[in-house]
């Protein structure tokens, strides 16, 4: 029995039809993530973060055609050898538009889709509805249509309808990137009381390092379809070279203690802040 | 939001009824209106529709898009029949004096009564209509298709084609003020018709990318594992049900014998005045 | 200082057909060669003014005049000549064959001559870097170079006020930087950009302005400096103000008048020059 609930070994990927991406999406990657781990994925545009996405539930190499090579692994087996449909009830995937995943009349119907295609008897399907309604606070919702709800609603129901299927790993592609800043907070605090509560698994790409900052345990990096940073967010920002390199940048607070630190001569810690309440909590107590 | 599929919810008798019922009601209305060339029939099947819209519906159903329709088709129609129709011959008086236009002719009696028929026939069935959509959430729509044995993949095409109306006109919306933010012109038809193109692309390459969307968030939720996923709708038959089925089946049969026995009622051959056109018919 | 005002609101105010009132009361001018953000929740009205500006929507009250004529008179094909407006998606505004086309489009319908739609094109081309890309398909380009290709065609028609509706969207930070630089380098060419964002680093970075809006009301205008510094303004209109001004706020560094870097916040906290 593996350690590990997701590997990624040696996997390289090209799109067959993808007009604006001229070289392989993803170049010998290799990636283990254990059980309830926060796995944040940052990296520019085309980098290959969601290339990676659509692999953990094999939709590359099934439903997306290209050159794929390396083995891709969840809670022990090869992906190869189970359908997205199998796949899907361990694997849950949201995506960036939140309307374009919504495709019933109201949204209790949306949150049964998932289990009816698995053809799950009816009184099981209505339990695990209601539960999850109540885990993500849609009963308000219940026969609305989908589509008249706002952005940050709308991808509330998108995961609620993905967690129907029972998965115990969580992968989440941008899913803020059309919200308003309100609605981001409210889906980055529902998917990390899914990791906190649920020991859900989660692996999110999205570009606010600042805010994943606070949640995740472990950062990866990409560029250019290769990962090139791997470890803790402490570990991983101490790497400022390497973030000007691929042209991103790290929180705020952590590039002003690095000023502090290498102008000034005037950092007394080890360590440098990764959020906002680090960097208050030093401040307050004075840094000395 | 605007209204998916014309559908106001309510609690009347009719909301309450199952959806295949109701599109049985459709089918034999239509039947029905067909069967005869009567005023009084046709007349008979429009003011049913009028009262059960009105059932169902209280004053909505002027707000309604297919009352609307019904009202504006009774001008046309009537109007464009008297002129233009191939039967006319009986020229029609009105207090003496006949109405006639340049290259049209008179205004006939045969063209009144069979505008008049016409309208009232295509009327029935239109009400009939809004009464189904009206009182039938897209939902049960969608289950009474279903469990009338229509695939499951096409039930699920009629309803996604359902949403994406909406969000087709919101788009193009949209995209139109767009272009017009890009200096298109607007003043001629000219320039209208040339603006469809640059609203057409955008559309096109939207819908697309949507729908590719669309197709991989399905396949995340086991879409196209099974032609027969878990039903969880509720669809019961009812006594009212079974007493809409009954009258309507019971009125069917009841006209197609007395179409054998008695005819269509037709009376266009027949017409001198305008008394002629509200005769039974009876042969 | 001397600011020429290039739009000019009074009394502003728009209700929606369903009795909504997107804008009450609104009164405001807006200043050439400057980057101003209107910054606000979703529904508190930034979009619905925004469109005000060129005609798309009509007020139900009170005027907007744009270069000092009230744009209630004019169509909007007409205000395309001065006021630009670039849409959050891109997708909705490109849809010719090439990038070459996309940007004479617009050029073509103000049915300017040949000679100056060459020349103008030329201009655009430079300004923006576009030269290795002109053969291509607009709708095969990547989200961030669809956004300048609908940028470059809105800005080649010349006009005076170019809005942004959320340009920073789906952009990674390289991305970001090159729309914040672009829009600098319009300003510097007198133009004057207008930025609806959430984005609150880049509205920090680049705006001279900030304008924020809370339920269909302006309720602060200012430099960046004073509107971040603004906590009560700021939990109102449930806005985050970036890392920078949030603790810059804390030890109640920030001065109204001077754009907080990280170079100037790095002194500050180094030299202990703060009270908590």
């Amino acid at each position: 029995m593996s350690e590990y609930v997701l590997e990624l070994k040696d996997v390289n990927f090209k799109y067959d039809n993808a007009p604006s991406i001229e070289e392989p999406a993803l170049k010998n990657i290799s990636l283990n993530v254990r059980k309830g781990e926060f796995v944040g994925i940052i990296g520019s545009n085309n980098s290959g973060k969601s290339t990676i996405c659509a692999l953990c539930n094999g939709l590359i190499p099934k439903s997306i055609d290209g050159e794929f090579s390396g083995t891709v692994k969840v809670n022990g087996h090869d992906i190869k050898d189970y359908s997205t449909a199998r796949m899907s009830q361990e694997v849950g995937l949201v995506l960036p538009d939140p309307e374009a995943q919504l495709s019933q009349l109201t949204v209790y119907d949306e949150l049964t889709f998932g289990p009816s295609n698995l053809e799950l008897p009816r009184e099981e399907i209505e339990a695990r509805a209601e539960r999850i309604m109540k885990l993500i606070r849609l009963e308000n919702f219940r026969d609305r249509s989908p589509f008249s709800l706002s952005g940050g609603e709308q991808q509330r129901v998108a995961i609620a309808s993905v967690l129907t299927m029972n998965p115990e790993i969580l992968v989440l592609d941008e899913p803020t990137s059309n919200l308003d800043p309100l609605s981001t907070e409210e889906i980055f605090e529902i998917i990390c009381r899914l990791n906190r509560e649920m020991n859900m698994t989660v692996i999110l790409v999205e570009h606010e390092i600042e805010l994943m900052a606070k949640y995740v345990d472990r950062f990866v990096v990409m560029d250019n379809g290769r990962i090139v940073l791997d470890g803790t967010p402490r570990e991983v920002f101490s790497h400022k070279d390497v973030f000007e390199q691929i042209r991103m940048f790290i929180p705020t607070v952590t590039s002003l203690a690095g000023v502090i630190d290498e102008e000034y001569r005037k950092w007394g810690r080890h360590e440098y802040p990764i959020t906002l309440e680090d960097m208050y909590e030093i401040i307050d107590s004075g840094k000395e | 939001m605007t209204n998916i599929s014309m559908y106001i919810p309510g609690n009347s008798f009719f909301h309450k009824c199952d959806s295949r019922v109701k599109m049985l009601l459709l089918v034999i209305v239509s039947i029905m209106a067909f069967l005869f060339h009567s005023p009084y029939v046709c007349g008979f099947l429009f003011l049913t529709g009028v009262i059960f819209n009105y059932m169902a519906l209280g004053s909505r159903m002027f707000r309604h898009m297919l009352t609307k329709m019904v009202i504006i088709m009774m001008f046309f129609l009537i109007i464009l029949h008297g002129f233009v129709n191939p039967r006319g011959e009986t020229p029609a008086l009105f207090f003496g004096k006949v109405i006639s236009l340049p290259f049209f002719g008179a205004y006939t009696l045969e063209g009144f009564y069979i505008g008049l028929v016409f309208w009232l026939r295509l009327s029935s069935i239109i009400l009939m209509a809004e009464l189904f959509v009206s009182t039938t959430s897209p939902s049960d729509l969608i289950n009474g298709l279903h469990k009338l044995g229509v695939p499951y993949n096409f039930c699920f095409m009629v309803s996604m084609s359902l949403q994406l109306i909406p969000i087709s006109v919101r788009e193009a919306t949209i995209i139109n003020s767009a272009q017009r933010a890009r200096g298109l012109p607007e003043k001629s038809i000219i320039d209208r018709f040339r603006g469809l193109l640059p609203m057409f692309v955008p559309l096109v390459v939207s819908s697309l990318e949507r729908m590719e969307k669309t197709s991989m968030a399905l396949e995340c939720r086991g879409f196209g594992n099974t032609n027969n996923p878990t039903n969880m709708s509720d669809i019961v038959i009812r006594k009212r049900d079974i007493a809409l089925v009954a009258v309507s089946v019971l009125l069917l049969v009841a006209s197609i014998v007395l179409r054998i026995r008695y005819g269509s009622l037709n009376v266009t051959d027949y017409l001198n005045s305008w008394s002629d056109c509200f005769r039974l018919g009876i042969r | 200082m001397n600011r020429e005002v290039v739009a000019h609101i009074e009394n502003l105010e728009h209700i929606y057909l369903n009795g909504h009132k997107a804008l009450i009361d609104i009164n405001l001018d807006i200043y050439k060669k400057e980057i101003t953000a209107i910054i606000g929740q979703n529904g508190s009205g930034k979009t619905t003014l925004s469109k005000h500006f060129n005609g798309l929507l009509r007020p139900t009250a009170g005027r907007i005049y744009v270069n000092g004529r009230d744009v209630a008179l004019r169509r909007v094909s007409e205000m395309a000549r001065e006021v630009g407006y670039v849409f959050q998606n891109p997708n909705y505004q490109l849809f010719c064959p090439t990038v070459l086309e996309e940007i004479q489009f617009g050029l073509k319908n103000l049915r300017l001559s040949d000679e100056d739609i060459k020349a103008r094109t030329r201009e655009v081309i430079n300004e923006f870097d576009l030269k290795g890309m002109l053969k291509k398909q607009p709708v095969t380009l990547s989200s961030g170079s669809k956004k300048i290709v609908a940028l470059a065609s809105v800005y080649a028609m010349d006009p005076e006020i170019l809005f942004l509706d959320e340009p920073t969207t789906g952009q990674d930070q390289y991305g970001k930087t090159r729309l914040g630089l672009l829009s600098r380098k319009m300003k510097e060419q007198g133009k004057t950009v207008i930025i609806i964002s959430h984005d609150m680093d880049f509205v920090a970075e680049y705006a001279d302005r900030v304008i924020v809006m809370n339920e269909s009301r302006i309720i602060l205008d200012g430099t960046p400096a004073a509107v971040f510094s603004n906590e009560e303004v700021m939990r109102t209109a449930h806005i985050m103000p970036p890392q920078i001004y949030a603790i810059g706020n804390h030890i109640n560094v920030v001065s109204e008048e001077k754009r907080l870097s990280v170079m100037d916040l790095s002194r500050i906290l180094a030299e202990g020059d703060y009270c908590v």
